[in-house]
């Protein structure tokens, strides 16, 4: 059926008053529902991160798996599944259901399909700017230039090009330091010269190790239909420990809390601004901690931890919004701005559902043309997988368990690591794993794999070392990234203890690690120097020789009886 | 672009002319103390001896209110590690800060350096590239001229790194 915009507010009032439940919603009115949207005041901020570039829709399922400790506990983004259904009033089965959590996931995927691509993405943007004509500012979260065979082959440029056409007005990185500094200058400039980037990069906590001199405007101010608005830069802030030094060795990062204030007092006070946003990298429990510490934020728009929050959270009079990944999601934030003040707001984390969104022509011609060339060689088909495969959680995902078999074949070890990352597409069971969804899980520029000795210490040390990054209790001393995927080993974790003593009874094809035996270890995308061939080449191989994938489930890590109970 | 980032920078850089200490490339090399100088090398010595040796049984209060300790709050780079100190007090001939001492607990040496200051600094304020060896507290220890220890620390992440994001 047919119905129009206005319709449809006046029919979710009426339904709302009639006590309609929402599965009878999404019944009568399906996913157009989602894009009903009651403009509010006189700014509307469009946000989107993380896309790991994600070109063409996808399947990306939210974790099952995601703790927090001490008081974070069971709050946002500290919330999975049917807690965090409840807890947003959302109707299992619904096409929210389907893109905020994991429930149903192979059933839902096959309802609803697909979602994000910059085409579709570039439909909803244009729809909203047409609506809100000179009123809307679109900002990017970065982590955009990484996760595709052909960004890595372009060294980011098909992503820029990409961005340009969709119209992406401010951005801020992580990521896309893999390519090394000249890179983000060539692509993005710096504070004398302009880059490729058509709009306004910024970052506020890069600075040249000694001197402290910023490399990039830490700030812009955009005229947003007369409102004033500027929006500080906050880059990924542990960049250098995260990744080989080697990419950026004379750059210092940071929170650095002091730089945002001064900034933030600098923007109201000397620039008379309206409106006060930090675009951040910070990822979700750091941003809620800045923000309560920093006076005078109105918005923080984050992303890195890849979390979908259905709702910003409010701390004191800062909204922290977050908006997923994989161009998953489309943040819309109304605002009323009057006179310095955000008067009321109005937002929704907008799945793109691509079967229900039209691709954009335009877009759609730009993204056939970046992919043309390699399409043959992308389109390898591998194997067929019986299993969801998916990475993103807490601990090994699917995907990982493939990524380790792989390694462990390869390296012929007793032990493999891969690393936590957020990113990595979804394969349903019954698809088709290609050339390109390796590429999704494996395209970095610090591809190679390694394999050596390890004593049983050392292995404890480093599983102990990344918990602490994922479960500190202070998320100002977590540098992101979920726990290292391990394999050949099995472990328990008490996330709430200290470091040192978060893991026990690890062990090794079932017997007790021994801190003094050496063991045949391997891994990839080391921060050190490795020679091993590439990850994709490995996992490409091994899915070549088995043809089929089928998982059965893997007892990989056992939490802590405390924490089971408590979550 | 603001002033605050640039005046640090040249505050560092003024301090060092104050206290007569050249900078070198990136860092600066303040002198330790000279019970520090004397001990041995590759000694090792506990946090707990070290303060007991350099302040005795004396009480050292909470300096929070006054002390700015800056440091990173995951290390970078664990051999040069930036840490400034700045004190909010007086540098008058009757009340100034005297010591700034910088302490890093699980250094096999904790002690890490000593910076005196005269009431003509203008400013009770040190900045310097320290080493940490491992995840641990880092303070610093402030000595007045009345003999008043005041101390703040925090904890500094040394880690062998890795992502996700």
């Amino acid at each position: 059926m047919q119905v129009s915009r206005r319709d449809l507010v006046k029919l979710l009032a009426v339904a709302a008053g009639a006590g309609l439940s929402p599965r009878r919603l999404e019944a009568a009115d399906g996913p157009a529902r989602l894009l009903a949207f009651e403009p509010l005041g006189n700014v509307t901020l469009l946000h989107i991160t993380d896309a790991h570039a994600t070109l063409r829709p996808v399947f990306y399922r939210e974790p099952d798996t995601v703790l927090g400790v001490g008081a974070e506990r069971g709050r946002p983004p500290f919330l999975t599944g049917a807690e965090l259904l409840r807890a947003y009033h959302v109707a299992p089965g619904s096409v929210e259901a389907y893109a905020y959590t994991y429930l149903d996931f192979p059933a839902l995927a096959a309802r609803y399909g697909r979602m994000g691509g910059y085409a579709h993405l570039a439909t909803l943007v244009k729809q909203i700017r047409a609506e809100r004509s000179g009123r809307t500012l679109l900002l990017d979260g970065g982590d955009t230039l990484q996760g595709s065979a052909t960004t890595l082959w372009s060294r980011g440029e098909d992503m820029v090009r990409v961005s340009n056409q969709l119209g992406v007005d401010v951005f801020t990185p992580h990521w896309e330091f893999v390519y090394g500094l000249e890179r983000v200058k060539e692509l993005f400039g710096d504070r004398e010269r302009r880059g490729l980037f058509a709009g306004d990069f910024v970052a506020h906590n890069v600075t040249v190790a000694g001197w402290g001199d910023h490399v990039f405007h830490p700030y812009t101010i955009r005229d947003v239909g007369g409102v004033r608005v500027g929006v500080i830069g906050q880059a990924f802030p542990y960049t250098p420990v995260s990744h080989p030094r080697r990419f950026v060795p004379d750059l210092t990062f940071g929170i650095r809390e002091d730089g945002v204030q001064i900034l933030v007092h600098e923007l109201r006070d000397d620039k008379k601004v309206d409106l006060v946003v930090l675009l951040s990298h910070n990822g979700v429990a750091v941003d809620l901690k800045l923000a309560a510490r920093i006076h005078g934020l109105d918005v923080v728009l984050g992303g890195h931890t890849h979390d979908a929050l259905p709702q910003p959270v409010l701390v004191g009079r800062t909204l922290v919004v977050n908006s997923g990944a994989h161009g998953k999601f489309l943040s819309r934030l109304d605002l009323d701005v009057q006179h310095g003040r955000v008067g009321g707001y109005r937002y929704r984390l907008i799945p793109v559902l691509a079967q229900d969104v039209p691709e954009d022509p335009d877009m759609a011609q730009l993204i056939d043309e970046i992919r043309r060339p390699h399409e043959a060689k992308l389109s390898e088909r591998l194997a067929v997988s019986e299993s969801l495969l998916y990475r993103r959680g807490n601990f090994n995902g699917t995907f990982d368990e493939v990524i380790l078999d792989a390694l462990l074949r390869r390296g012929d070890a007793q032990v493999a690591f891969s690393p936590g990352f957020r990113w990595g597409i979804t394969i349903v069971p019954g698809q088709e794993i290609t050339l390109e969804d390796v590429y999704s899980h494996t395209a970095v520029t610090y591809p190679n794999t390694w394999v050596r000795e390890m004593t049983g210490s050392e292995i404890h040390q480093i599983m102990e070392d990344v918990a602490d990054n994922l479960f500190h209790p202070d998320p100002y001393y977590r540098q992101g990234g979920d726990m290292v995927r391990l394999g050949g080993l099995t472990y328990a974790i008490d996330p709430s203890k200290r470091v040192g003593k978060r893991i026990f009874d690890i062990r090794v094809a079932g017997r007790p690690l021994e801190p003094a035996r050496r063991y045949k270890a391997t891994g990839w995308a080391s921060l050190g120097e490795a020679d091993g061939s590439p990850a994709w080449d490995v996992v490409a191989d091994h899915l070549r020789s088995v043809r089929r994938v089928k998982l059965d489930p893997r007892a990989r890590v056992r939490l802590a009886r405390t924490v089971r109970e408590g979550g | 672009m603001t002033d605050g980032y640039l005046m640090s920078r040249r505050a560092v850089l003024e301090t060092l002319g104050a206290l007569g200490v050249a900078a070198a490339a990136g860092g600066l090399v303040v002198g330790a103390p000279k019970t520090a100088q004397a001990q041995a090398l590759g000694q090792n010595e506990s946090v707990e001896d070290a303060m007991k040796r350099l302040f005795g049984g004396k009480p050292i209060k909470d300096g929070a209110a006054v002390i700015k300790l800056d440091l990173p709050l995951i290390a970078e780079n664990g051999a040069v590690v930036p840490v400034s100190v700045n004190v909010d007090s007086p540098m008058t001939p009757t009340s100034y800060v005297k010591h700034i001492y910088v302490v890093a607990d699980k250094n096999r040496i904790p002690v890490v350096t000593r910076v005196t200051l005269a009431p003509e600094a203008g400013r009770a304020f040190m900045g310097a590239n320290i080493r940490l060896g491992e995840s641990g507290d880092v303070r610093a220890i402030v000595e007045q001229s009345d003999g008043t220890l005041l101390q703040v620390k925090r904890d500094v992440k040394v880690t062998i790194g890795g992502c996700g994001g």
